[in-house]
């Protein structure tokens, strides 16, 4: 991976630029679904606990228990427990699976595509019960791995504690801490890669995971550790900066991730200065965008079938020239002169910034011997010369300045057209391999070593 | 040819909340708590708003009236604290009563 952390972050926060409203929306909305799942559980706790008490007030006292009564309509503590635990287990499903929508909705915008909301929600139509037994396994291993220490504490305490579980405890959990990191650093990619493409396996996933990171772990825990600045800087606020601070780690990490696969939008890495709609020049492509000409004039950007100049085609001898439409583009060249006229157009210099006129040669028509060319008369239709006529010259006072007009251009507004990405997946094309040619060795006759004769 | 630099329309709303919440950072810094969560809303909002190589200008702005804001307010909470720590057990108490 070549991108510096710098620029990764730069990245993130151009690609949430015009997503914020969808990403704090979608935490909003998940605060919200979070909260009601403890209003739930609590009201559920505090049920069954009173519903214990007063079964055992009753149990002590003998009194007759008001269950009927109870705000819990007669419920038993054991029917309150049972739905307290399954309401805890429907709120970590739930929980699990719309982290793993913000992680989706990450990776679409760190991908340079728009945030939906709806996104949060990505991983209940998709494969969900792959994600709660990746999680439920990972649970598993972290208590297997974890418990250890749980008993060497136990034993520790019971036995008054000793000097050795100390000592193990101390050793355990130094080595504990390392090779779990070492494992998550290894492993930080699975999640990721799952949510990419949810119909891959978990081992596919585990070791592409492990192939991305190799020689990336490093640069992956300091990319983590830089945000710690940011972090203690948002904790001032009492957790109001989280709303922006979490989708932006989010968006650097899957940043991270497109960085290792290489596949990071180019329109990321373009200023959004260069890449924004910016009025008459949106619908030029960022790097051919001209900029403004001196004297405050912009060029015309070419509007569609006006560019080149259209070619007219060469009068027919004879027939009437077609005169120039006003605001026509190119600029109106002279009428064409008759056959036989004389003397030949001059044309207008061209203007500066203007295009080139294309040059139209007057056709000519077929000289007889002997004849020369008459000048024209005003509407007169061309008079054919005449054979054995003596030349006449040509006049000065029938030669006509051609006028030049201006042309008038007319600027039209160019639409911005979003260029669209499409990603493609790579094609891995098996290199050819081709056979050395074999060629036999030339046989010199070995010269005799100077000296020998 | 002379060429220009072209800008764009500057939509940056990063940059102008940053703004805004840094100067009601200066203005709440009376209270304890208020110029330190703006302040410190405000830097995190100008930091965020960086989408160049350089920061916006109203970015700055907040950028600044964040930390000022939050010193502000560190040194009204210091001057709190100790003028009710020396109203408590120092000879300036003893003014409250007459």
């Amino acid at each position: 991976m070549d991108i510096k952390r710098s620029d990764l972050k730069l990245y993130a926060r151009r690609s949430l630029q015009g997503n914020w409203g969808s990403v704090i929306g979608a935490t909003l909305i998940c605060m919200g679904i979070t909260y009601l799942f403890v209003l739930a559980l609590d009201a559920v706790l505090f049920a069954a606990l009173g519903s214990g008490v007063k079964t055992l007030i009753g149990i002590f006292s003998a009194a007759q228990p008001a269950a009927a009564a109870s705000p819990t309509g007669g419920l038993s503590v054991g029917t309150l427990i049972l739905i307290l635990v399954i309401l805890y287990f429907v709120y970590l499903v739930v929980l699990l699976l719309m982290s793993v929508g913000y992680q989706r909705l990450y990776l679409d915008v760190a991908s340079g595509q728009k945030a939906k909301v709806t996104t949060l929600f990505w991983a209940f139509a998709h494969k969900p019960w792959k994600f709660v037994l990746i999680s439920v396994l990972i649970a598993l291993l972290e208590g297997i791995t974890a418990a250890p220490v749980y008993i060497m504490s136990v034993a520790a305490a019971l036995s008054g504690g000793s000097g050795f579980a100390a000592a193990f405890l101390l050793v355990y959990e130094i080595l504990f801490i390392i090779i779990y990191a070492y494992v998550l650093l290894t492993f930080s990619q699975f999640y990721l890669i799952l949510v990419e493409d949810p119909e891959k396996g978990i081992f596919e996933a585990l070791s592409e995971s492990q192939r991305l990171m190799k020689g990336n772990r490093w640069k992956y825990f300091v990319l983590q550790l830089s945000f710690i600045g940011i972090l203690f800087l948002g904790a001032f606020s009492f957790g109001l900066a989280t709303l922006w601070l979490s989708p932006y780690m989010g968006c650097t990490l899957a940043l991270f991730y497109l960085a290792l696969k290489g596949s990071v939008p180019e329109k990321l890495k373009r200023s959004p200065a260069q890449t924004a709609p910016t009025g008459s020049y949106a619908s030029y492509p960022y790097q051919e965008r001209p900029v403004a000409q001196q004297g405050g004039s912009y060029p015309v950007p070419p509007q569609a079938g006006s560019y080149p100049p259209p070619v007219q085609a060469p009068p027919q001898p004879g027939s009437a020239p077609v005169p120039p439409q006003a605001g026509s583009y190119p600029p109106p060249v002279q009428a064409p002169p008759q056959p036989g006229s004389y003397p030949p157009p001059v044309q207008a210099p061209p203007q500066p910034g203007s295009y080139q006129t294309p040059v139209q040669t007057p056709p000519q028509p077929p000289m007889q011997p002997g004849a020369a060319p008459v000048p024209p008369q005003a509407d007169a239709a061309p008079v054919p010369p005449q054979a054995d006529s003596a030349p006449v010259p040509p006049q000065a006072d029938e030669y006509q300045e051609p006028v030049y007009k201006e042309p008038e251009y007319e600027y039209q507004e160019p639409v911005y057209k979003e260029p669209e990405y499409e990603y493609q997946e790579p094609v891995y094309k098996e290199p050819e391999y081709k056979e050395p040619e074999y060629r036999e060795p030339e046989y010199r006759e070995p010269s005799d070593p100077p000296g020998q004769q | 040819m002379n060429e220009q630099t072209v800008h764009p329309k500057d939509d940056n709303s990063m940059a102008l909340g940053s703004m805004v919440v840094g100067i009601l950072s200066i203005v709440t810094s009376c209270c304890c708590c208020g110029g330190v969560i703006l302040g410190s809303l405000a830097v995190v909002l100008a930091c965020l708003s960086r989408v160049e190589t350089y920061f916006d200008k109203r970015a700055k702005i907040g950028l600044t009236c964040g930390i000022i804001g939050m010193l502000l307010s560190l040194a009204a909470c210091v001057v709190i604290l100790v003028y009710l720590a020396a109203s408590s057990f120092g000879p300036v108490g003893s003014g409250f009563y007459y």
